[in-house]
């Protein structure tokens, strides 16, 4: 990517985005109203504008956001061009997702890619929406709405023509995870017995006949806007890939993203029943929730290396920050979670054997 | 003669005091990083209090599947024989045993980490 592009001399990201957009919207002018920055993201930056278009097809005052990569990127997520490629795929799939505009190629000329999406209104904040005080009824209805916008994705299958950059699995999803995860285990290059056994655990017991679809990579609280306690946008597009569509349901319930909520089993909001609901109105058939267990330990599992990355880049020195360090300590309760969510699914095999 | 107060002592004062008299003249954009600091002296204190006992526990672990050859002199080099020899599958006739015994390891340093969670998981 171009986290080490010199940045210093390249114009303001009002004035670029003005002159970028009198091009490539066949405008006579764009007046820049205002340009703030939105939080979250330790991996993207992301700018709100507020501008207003004369003359040409797109004249009138128009809400965007302007999506770039920040100076320290994580090598395994999609680039900025990679992600807009994805996103009008699952725009035009009828997701409910920001629409994306128009993508910028730098050629050195501001120093980074970017690309620019309608602005979607409502917050992605966690911690008040897991708090809040939404009925039973509108979290149910909020995880259905989760559901069918997630079915409609994961109608999209392979081959698609502008996703030359991702790779669809020999076989199956869920052993290439493994496969993946063993690969950036040995890269960290410390062992992790605990880590080990549930990802040996994965590989015995790893689904057989799973579809391949178009998954998010990155479903869970924190990264779909809610307005009015709707569903108004998913977000944060970056490690969308092919895959078995139950990793997305199992990334959304494990433990990690419920935000202390743990009796809301999806996303600390409602349960995954009302998430099937919702799917099975797209799809026209019962989503088979048998494979949910599994796709738990497998999201537990991919936070654990996560965190692990995460603290390396502390450790190592490249990027000394408390934040990271505390990360690294944080691995212990992934892998309880990992043990328990393992123990609990032998337990359960057990008593039905 | 051992120097006093302890690490342990100065540790916990020091939080008190950036708990109590720091934190509420910090402005709100730093009061994340004020309760982060918090938690990692909270941490440093328990490590210091636990003395040996998440390395016994490791140590308990490996010999337990190793027997007396992992002495507690060994146990890096059988923690990567033990991560190793699980990717390979040697323990796949025994995993969920293996699993019980890994908790046990894993709640020595939950203890030390975060030992609220262990509670919020159901354990003590």
């Amino acid at each position: 990517m171009d986290a080490n592009k010199e940045t210093t001399q390249k114009p303001d990201v009002e004035t670029f985005v003005a002159g970028f957009l009198q091009r490539e919207a066949g405008a006579e002018a764009v007046e820049v109203h205002s340009c703030k920055r939105l939080g979250g993201g330790a991996i993207q930056e992301n700018l709100a504008l507020d501008l207003s278009i004369s003359g040409g097809p797109w004249a009138g005052r128009h809400t965007l956001v302007l999506r770039t990569d920040s100076p320290s990127g994580l090598s395994i997520s999609l680039s900025r061009a990679q992600e807009f490629a994805v996103l009008k795929v699952a725009f035009a799939a009828g997701v409910k997702v920001p629409e994306p505009l128009w993508l910028h190629r730098d050629q050195g000329e501001f120093g980074r890619d970017f690309y620019l999406m309608r602005r979607v209104g409502g917050s992605a904040a966690a911690r008040p929406l897991v708090r809040g005080d939404l009925t039973t009824d509108e979290r149910e209805a909020l995880l259905a709405e989760m559901g069918s916008e997630l079915a409609r994705l994961h109608q999209v299958r392979p081959p698609v023509a502008s996703f030359d950059f991702l790779s669809v699995p020999e076989g199956s999803p869920a052993l290439a995870r493994v496969a993946e995860y063993r690969r950036l285990i040995d890269a960290i290059g410390r062992p992790q017995p605990t880590l080990e056994w549930a990802l040996r655990w994965l590989e015995l017991n790893a689904p057989v006949g799973g579809e391949t679809v178009l998954t998010h990579g990155d479903f869970r609280t924190g990264n779909y806007m809610v307005e009015d306690k709707r569903l108004s946008g998913i977000l944060d597009w970056e490690f969308a890939g092919w895959s078995d569509p139950m990793e997305d349901l199992g990334w959304l319930c494990a433990r990690c993203w419920r935000f202390g909520a743990w009796e809301h089993e999806a996303g600390g909001v409602g349960s995954a029943e009302a998430f099937a609901r919702g799917y099975a109105t797209v799809t026209g058939q019962p989503l088979d929730l048998s494979a949910l267990p599994y796709w738990k330990v497998m999201g537990t599992m991919r936070w654990a290396v996560i965190a692990l990355m995460q603290a390396e880049r502390h450790l190592s020195g490249e990027q000394p920050s408390l934040e990271l360090a505390l990360t690294g300590r944080m691995l212990p309760e992934i892998e309880l979670d990992l043990v328990q969510e393992i123990n609990a699914i032998e337990e359960e095999r057990a008593r039905h054997a | 003669m051992r120097s006093l107060p302890t690490a342990a002592e100065l540790l916990k004062i020091a939080r008190d005091g950036l708990l109590n008299e720091l934190l509420p003249h910090l402005p709100k954009e730093q009061h994340y990083t004020a309760l982060m600091a918090a938690n990692a002296l909270a941490i440093s204190m328990r490590e210091i209090q636990a003395d040996a006992s998440q390395d016994q526990a490791e140590a308990a672990l490996l010999h337990e599947l190793y027997g007396s050859a992992a002495t507690s002199a060994g146990i890096d080099e059988f923690a990567v024989r033990l991560a190793h020899d699980l990717r390979e599958g040697r323990f796949d006739t025994r995993l969920p045993a293996v699993g019980q015994l890994l908790l046990a390891e894993v709640t020595a340093r939950l203890r030390v980490s975060n030992p609220k969670y262990l509670k919020q998981a159901g354990l003590n």
